[in-house]
This record gives C-alpha cells, sequence and structure tokens, in this order.
C-alpha cells in the first residue's frame, strides 16, 4: 500500500500542509511519537488505531484503543475506508481523499477541533435537547394538515364527482369515501338510499330544498290550506327540515308539540276572533271540547253546529247538548238491546196486526255485549261497519208470509222487495196449493200432476197474486220489518214507491284526530260510550274530554300519560283541512239512496 | 411563576371559563329538540360557533407568543385563559356533539380536539412539576456550567493517567467516550445509559489498577490487598474503590496519589453524569408533551376545517 497523508495545519495567516508518503502494510495511528500518523493529543491513545491493507487490497481502519474511534461521527471499533470516509480521533479528523495513480490511499489530517471550540461543540453538537434530535413540531404539523386534509376532504371530494373512484371508494373498507362527512345515521326509511348524498344535498352550500323530499312524498301537504292562511310564514314557510331532521340515527323525524302550540295556542291573535278554530295549548288542560262531525243527511234541518263549506257534515261541540243529536233515522235502541236479562232471539210475526209472540225456542234469552255487534277492524283502530246482514238479520228475520217462515225478504233496495215480492206471490199463484184465506180458488187448490191453467184461471191468480204482493209490500215497509227499524214514508202507492229515510252511522266520530281502540282495551266500551241507557238512535254516545284527561295529561304531566299533539292529531292535513275527508271512509250509507223522493 | 399564570387577575379566566359552562350546560338542558340533541339545532349551531372561535383563539396562542412587540394582553394572561377557556372547550364541544359519535370526519375532530387538551393537560402538569425539580438538582448550576464541570473532569482525568501509563489511560479515554450524554429521543427521556458506563468504566479501571499493583509490589502489604478483595466480593465494586482509595492514601506515593486523584474525579463524574442525564430527562418530558400538543392541533385545525366545510357543502 503507497499512502500519501497530508498534515494540515489552519492558521489565521494560512494554512500549512506537511505530507509524508509511506509505502507499508500498516500505518498506525497514535500519541506515540513512533506512530506513522502521529496525533499529539491527550484524548488518543499511544497506539490508538491502525489503517491495514487486507489480502484483497480493500483498506480497513482497526482501532486498537478500547474507546474506539468515530467513523463519519458515529462510534466504531473498525470500518472499511472508503473516499470521503471521515475518521475521528480525539481531537483530529482524518478524512479519505479519492485516491491517484500513485497512491492507493491518500489521507488528509487536520484537528479540527481546538480546545475552546470542542467545548463549544460539545454543548452545542450534543444532543441533550429534544429539537436536535430530529423531532420537529413543524414537520408533524405539516404531515397531519395535509394527511388530515388530503385523507377526509380531498379524496372524498374526488369521490363524489368522479363515478369510478366513488365506486372504488366505497368498496375498498378503509379507504374514505363521502361516508366519512355523514355525521349519523340515517332514519330507517332513508337507509335505501343512504349512499346517495345527492338524493337530499343536490346542491353545496344551499340548505335541503322542500322538493328533494317531495320528489318522493308526492302525496304530504302542508299543514293548512297556503292560500287561505297566507299570513301565516312560520307554517307556509318552513321547510320540510325545519321539523324533519336527518341524520340523527333510527329516531322518529317528527317534532312534537312545541311547533303545534307555538300557533294554536293564540290561533285567534293570528286569524281573528271570528275563526272557528279554538285556542289549544296542551291536552291536559288546554284544549277544548271534542267536536264531533255529523253527516248531514236528507233536508237541511239537522242539528245546528258549525257545517263544512262542502255541505257534507256538521260538527257539534259534545257539550253543545242542545244539537247533539244525531241524523241518524234508525229506530234503534241500545238500552233494549243491552238488557241484563237478554233478549229474545228469534221472531216470527202471527199475523200483520196482531202482537208478536216467540214461537219457538221458549224462553231461549241471548245477553247482547257490545262486541256482538261492534268488532273491531283488523288494525284495532275502529270498528268494522255495521251490516244488516251480518249483525241483525240472525234475530231480526224478515220474514213476511205466515205460511212461509222460511222465506225472508231481501235486506237492501226498495225495488228489490217490491220486485222479490211480486215475483213470489205470482210463483204461488201460479203454483196453487197457498193455503191463504183471502185467495181464490186457483190459488189454494192443488195440483198434484202440475196441470195446466187456463187463460181465465191465469189471469185470475196472477190478478190475486199483484193484489197480494202489492198488500204485503206496504205492511213490510209501513208496519211490520222495515217499520222496526226505519222511518218509512209512502210515496206513490199505485208506483209502489216507499222512501226509507237514509241510516248514516258514521265510522269516523271524530276525523281530525285519530283514536285507536286496541290501546285502551284495559276499558269498558261502557266506560266512555253510555249505551246501556239509551232508547233513541239518534243519541251521541261519545264521552267528553274529561273523561280521556283523566288518564291523559299534557306533554308536560308526570302523574298522567304524557299525550302530545300528534299522539291524536296529524300535522300534514292540507288541503282537506275542512274538504272530504279522504283517508278514511267516515260515513257507511247502510242504504246509500239519500236524497230519493225528496 | 406557575402560580401566577393560573391565579392571573384573580382567576379572571377560570371565572370565565366556569360562567361558559355553566351557561352551556344550563342551556343543554333547558333545551329539548324533538329529535336527538345534535350539532344542528340552534343551541348546536350556537355551542359549534362558540366551540370554534375559542379553538380560534386556542391556536392564536402560537402566533401571540411569537409576537414580542403585541400589546394585546400579556402572554401570561394569554396563557392563562389558555388553560382555562381550553377546559372549558371540553364542554362546551361534548354539548355541541349531542353525545352523538360515529366514525366520521365529525368525531375525528372531537377526538383531536380532546386529545390536543389533555396533552395540555399534561403539559401543565409537568409545567408544575419539573421545573421545581430541576432546580433542585441543578442546585444553583445550570446545564453549561455542568457540561462544563464534566469536560473539565475529563480533561483533568485524562492528564492524571497519562502519567499512569497508557493502559490507564485508554480505560479513561474510553469511560470518557463511552460516557456519552444525550442521544436520541427515546435516550433522553428513558436517561438510559444512566450512569453503566461510568460505572463500567471504574470497574475496568480497577481491573487495571489490580495489575498495576501487582506489577508494583514492593509497594504493598499482601494483607491489606486481600482484605480489599475480600470486601469487594461482598459489599460491592464502591465499596472497593473506597477501601482501596484509603488503603492507597497511606503510602502517600505520588502515583498512587495521582491513582486517589483519578478515582475521586471519575466518582465526581459518575453523580455528576447522573444529574446532567436527569436533568436532560426532566428538560426532554418538559417539551415533549408541546411535540404532541402542536402538531395534534395542526391536525386539528384541518378536521375543523373540514367539519365545518362538509356540514354546510351538505347543509
Amino acid at each position: 500500500m503507497r499512502a500519501q497523508v497530508n498534515f494540515i495545519a489552519r492558521r489565521k495567516k494560512g494554512d500549512t500542509r506537511k505530507t509524508k508518503e509511506f509505502s507499508s502494510r500498516t500505518l498506525r495511528i497514535g500519541r506515540a511519537t513512533n506512530q506513522e500518523i502521529f496525533l499529539p493529543d491527550i484524548r488518543v491513545a499511544y497506539e490508538h488505531a491502525q489503517i491495514v491493507e487486507e489480502a484483497d487490497n480493500a483498506i480497513y481502519l482497526e482501532a486498537k484503543a478500547l474507546s474506539g474511534v468515530r467513523i463519519n461521527d458515529e462510534p466504531a471499533a473498525s470500518a472499511a475506508l472508503a473516499p470521503g470516509t471521515r475518521i475521528g480521533v480525539g481531537s483530529y479528523e482524518i478524512r479519505v481523499r479519492e485516491p491517484s495513480p500513485d497512491f492507493d490511499l491518500i489521507l488528509d489530517v487536520e484537528q479540527v477541533q481546538t480546545e475552546q471550540a470542542t467545548d463549544e461543540a460539545l454543548l452545542r453538537n450534543a444532543k441533550i435537547d429534544l429539537a436536535a434530535t430530529g423531532l420537529s413540531k413543524r414537520r408533524w404539523s405539516w404531515i397531519l394538515f395535509i394527511g388530515i386534509l388530503l385523507w377526509f376532504f380531498f379524496i372524498p371530494l374526488v369521490g363524489s364527482y368522479i363515478g369510478p373512484v366513488q365506486k372504488l371508494l366505497k368498496a375498498v373498507p378503509g379507504l374514505p369515501s363521502n361516508n366519512v362527512w355523514n355525521s349519523g345515521d340515517l332514519a330507517p326509511a332513508h337507509h335505501f338510499f343512504q349512499n346517495e348524498c345527492r338524493t337530499c344535498h343536490q346542491t353545496p352550500f344551499i340548505r335541503v330544498k322542500n322538493e328533494a323530499c317531495t320528489d318522493c312524498h308526492r302525496k304530504t301537504h302542508q299543514h293548512a290550506d297556503t292560500a287561505k292562511f297566507e299570513g301565516m310564514e312560520n307554517i307556509n314557510e318552513a321547510r320540510c327540515t325545519s321539523c324533519h331532521e336527518e341524520h340523527n340515527g333510527s329516531g322518529i323525524l317528527v317534532r312534537d308539540d312545541t311547533l303545534c302550540s307555538n300557533c294554536h295556542s293564540e290561533l285567534s291573535g293570528l286569524l281573528g276572533k271570528d275563526t272557528s278554530v279554538m285556542d289549544v295549548s296542551d291536552f291536559g288542560g288546554g284544549h277544548p271540547e271534542f267536536r264531533v262531525s255529523i253527516p248531514v243527511v236528507g233536508s237541511k234541518s239537522g242539528p245546528g253546529g258549525s257545517v263544512d263549506p262542502a255541505g257534507h257534515r256538521v260538527r257539534v261541540r259534545l257539550s253543545d247538548a242542545k244539537d247533539l243529536k244525531e241524523s241518524n233515522t234508525l229506530l234503534f235502541s241500545h238500552k233494549a238491546h243491552l238488557k241484563p236479562e237478554g233478549v229474545r232471539t228469534l221472531y216470527v210475526p202471527k199475523n200483520p196486526e196482531g202482537a208478536r209472540v216467540q214461537e219457538d225456542s221458549a224462553g231461549e234469552r241471548k245477553i247482547l255485549q257490545c262486541e256482538n255487534c261492534h268488532v273491531p277492524d283488523s288494525g284495532g283502530f275502529r270498528m268494522q261497519p255495521i251490516t244488516f246482514d251480518r249483525f241483525c238479520k240472525d234475530c231480526h228475520r224478515l220474514t213476511f208470509e205466515p205460511v212461509d217462515k222460511n222465506r225472508v225478504l231481501p235486506h237492501g233496495e226498495v225495488d228489490e222487495v217490491v220486485f222479490f215480492l211480486q215475483q213470489y206471490y205470482k210463483s204461488r199463484a201460479l203454483e196453487g196449493g197457498f193455503e191463504d184465506p183471502g185467495a181464490p180458488d186457483v190459488v189454494r187448490r192443488r195440483r198434484p200432476g202440475r196441470e195446466p191453467l187456463t187463460q181465465q184461471e191465469k189471469r185470475e191468480a196472477l190478478q190475486w197474486a199483484a193484489e197480494k204482493a202489492r198488500e204485503i209490500t206496504d205492511q213490510v215497509f209501513m208496519y211490520r220489518s222495515c217499520h222496526t227499524c226505519h222511518n218509512v214514508a209512502r210515496g206513490d202507492i199505485t208506483a209502489s214507491s216507499w222512501n226509507i229515510a237514509p241510516v248514516r252511522i258514521p265510522q269516523h266520530w271524530m276525523p281530525m284526530a285519530v283514536f285507536n281502540h286496541a290501546k285502551h282495551t284495559t276499558m269498558e266500551c261502557l266506560d266512555c260510550h253510555k249505551a246501556e241507557n239509551s232508547e233513541n238512535g239518534s243519541d251521541i254516545l261519545l264521552t267528553s274530554i274529561e273523561k280521556c284527561q283523566g288518564c291523559h295529561g299534557g306533554v308536560h304531566d308526570r302523574a298522567r300519560l304524557a299525550s302530545t299533539c300528534i299522539d291524536c292529531h296529524k300535522f300534514h292535513i292540507g288541503k282537506e283541512l275542512f274538504g272530504p275527508d279522504t283517508r278514511a271512509t267516515p260515513v257507511v250509507a247502510v242504504k246509500p239512496k239519500p236524497d230519493a223522493g225528496d | 411563576m406557575h402560580e401566577s399564570f393560573l391565579k392571573y387577575e384573580k382567576y379572571r379566566y377560570l371565572k370565565l371559563a366556569l360562567a361558559i359552562s355553566l351557561l352551556s350546560i344550563t342551556a343543554y338542558g333547558l333545551h329539548s329538540p324533538t329529535v336527538a340533541p345534535n350539532g344542528g339545532t340552534w343551541l348546536g349551531y350556537t355551542l359549534g360557533t362558540i366551540g370554534a372561535a375559542l379553538i380560534g383563539w386556542l391556536l392564536w396562542l402560537g402566533i401571540r407568543k411569537r409576537q414580542y412587540r403585541s400589546t394585546t394582553g400579556t402572554v401570561k394572561g394569554w396563557l392563562s385563559g389558555h388553560i382555562y377557556l381550553g377546559t372549558a372547550l371540553t364542554i362546551i364541544a361534548t354539548l355541541h356533539t349531542g353525545f352523538q359519535f360515529g366514525w366520521n370526519v365529525h368525531t375525528l375532530c372531537y377526538v383531536l380536539m380532546l386529545l390536543v387538551i389533555f396533552s395540555g393537560f399534561y403539559g401543565l402538569y409537568v409545567y408544575l412539576q419539573y421545573p421545581d425539580q430541576m432546580s433542585h438538582l441543578r442546585k444553583g448550576s445550570n446545564r453549561e456550567a455542568m457540561l462544563r464541570e464534566m469536560k473539565d473532569l475529563d480533561d483533568a482525568a485524562l492528564e492524571l493517567a497519562k502519567e499512569l501509563g497508557h493502559n490507564v489511560h485508554e480505560v479513561i479515554l474510553r469511560s470518557i467516550e463511552k460516557s456519552r450524554i444525550g442521544g436520541g429521543a427515546w435516550q433522553q427521556l428513558t436517561a438510559r445509559r444512566l450512569g453503566k458506563d461510568a460505572i463500567r468504566g471504574i470497574e475496568e479501571y480497577l481491573t487495571s489498577y489490580r495489575k498495576n499493583l501487582e506489577e508494583n509490589t514492593l509497594f504493598l502489604d499482601h494483607r491489606v490487598l486481600s482484605a480489599g478483595s475480600a470486601s469487594a466480593g461482598t459489599r460491592g465494586s464502591e465499596a472497593t474503590v473506597m477501601f482501596i482509595s484509603s488503603a492507597l492514601k497511606d503510602l502517600k506515593s505520588d502515583k498512587f496519589d495521582r491513582v486517589r486523584h483519578l478515582l475521586e474525579t471519575t466518582a465526581r463524574k459518575k453523580t455528576l453524569l447522573k444529574r446532567i442525564r436527569r436533568d436532560i430527562q426532566l428538560k426532554a418530558i418538559l417539551q415533549l408533551w408541546l411535540y404532541i400538543h402542536v402538531p395534534l392541533s395542526i391536525a386539528l385545525l384541518a378536521s375543523l376545517l373540514i367539519h365545518i366545510t362538509s356540514v354546510f357543502w351538505y347543509w
């Protein structure tokens, strides 16, 4: 190994350089004067290290002193030397330079630390402060700031505008789609489009518009007729989302009473004193007596109260005893049907004028319960319609002919009954063998072989049949079967005309409210519907609000069941506020022929 | 110092923070939104606005404390407000959430905020605890003086060792080279090299010194030597050092006098080294929380910007 060692000393007046050349396998470094590279520093051992050429011409440095050396500022015991390597021994630095053709190894040796410089370096360079360790607040701040912006804003943003990217972001778990902006779960009904933010959020930085809701909720109406109540900005200009706040998990989207009572507690102030809508603040104490909706039937001489503009029904307050009469014309006594000893089950007329007597099943009585006739519908909210065929006919048999007690009249149209009776007697007259004392012989005679009648006999039989039918029809309508329950007026008798006053049994007495019978099964029917003493079909057997208030209190009631407005009332009633209630059939026309003959 | 910023202006900011917190809690208690409480009700927006404004102001401390010419309050006052209002922020922001959390950027923002605040609590704790410990440790000195003292001890030890043959010199040299102070963040925080190298240096020195003793037996009584060895086995190396040291003291040899000096120097260095490392450790702990507090608060700023933007983007 041929080596050149340059000893450099820097002075103020200029650097000095002393060059030594060696040609040997080893170069020794140390404080001893016999060392090739002599370093007069107390922090250097006599024989501190040596540079050795190995068999493969590689040049190594081996520390002989236990304290070792510093290779490129790191403590080391040995190292391969390459150009650029810096060897630190005590206050000296030995730099390896590029070899030249003449020398395999060229070293610069320089004392880099004077006594004073050593002190300063010790203080300055020692890693005795966290700031010196490479930890950096600024760097980490930038990394976190940019990282979070990228991950939680720009990547989801790109995704929300570029479909394939969005697909990828949503498909791969852990990637940030715009789901990271989702502040909470949607209501369950909206889950099916929960990944389509723009279904509702159509324009950035613009609040969700009502149209976004009504695109699907087409049949949801405003609360009130916006034309009629145009001054009510807080209703007419309310946004769907001011009440229906989404992204709040699976809770319902509907607000409670505060919104209702904000306006309804002082409606007279808002709408003027002549409004028919009364102030309501709270069910517990600030709710007016119920108003029942009574169908307007036939003549206008119905009960008083406010008639709705369409003239379909009249609303009467339950406290208004004078007007509280049902327009129903059915002759019906709840009291008679609810007799504690029961009712007799079968009646057959003995003769048209005579008293009814119990003929068979003597003494058999049936104690009727409310539910024998009032059967809840499948939802349990209301009762199924009362029909004759279903509830009445088992007891009230529409027999009409004493000699033929199995034959009953059809219940329904007047014409049908008339036609039925005409056909019945015609058929019996032509058949013969009809045991009626007033009938001609041709009718009473039995004709075993069905011998044909002469024209004269036929004419006689049919004439009798027509008269008999007319007589029985009039009896049935005016004195017997129909008359038992219905108000019947005789019209033009030659034209076989009878007018039966229409019967309307309301299905829903308070169509502006929702009442669920199924939720009140702990009560007895008679607790609310005082039927046991009602003898008149026009009695309205509904209970006053006081009865409800026995159990139901206002929103903040703690002693009773706290009940909100929307427990009973719907908000989105809109245009139907005073129109026909299309949400339920309010009136069942048992005999839907209201104005015939009037 | 620490008392004064907590008690600044008779707890002005503590009172302010308590007032804001109580007001927020009361409003939250009285507020009864019909859907689940959330950041989108009027109270939610109000609390959110207050919270965001507070975060902005709290972050501004990082700028204000560098504005030496600024006259908007004193830095001490700002720090006092920073601590108390930052604490109140936990309540305001928690109420703003309406206790609705999820895997989203909004909850990320909240969690980062809590991390920043709690790292701040830790910072407050170390600022209340460690400066006292440090000044107690430094005993009126400072770190620079301690480092210089160590350097002087090293130089003195080398000077002493130079006369005792190159073996001794090399042992001392090695001990000096190996007994590094500071280092990476972990080494600073744990003071992991505490004392070990110094002890090893002394032990190695003793070994080498015993060799020297054996080579120079004419100075030494065999019985003293064996007694020293016996005690080394039972009572530890330090006792041995003391014993030998005292034994050598009587010998009044110039060389052994040097050895005694060298031992004393090494023992002093060992103690000093321990103190410096503990000092570095305390200083590092004192600084470390800021390396968490500051980057996290910038991360909070990023997530807060996204939180606000995304909420109004999808208004």
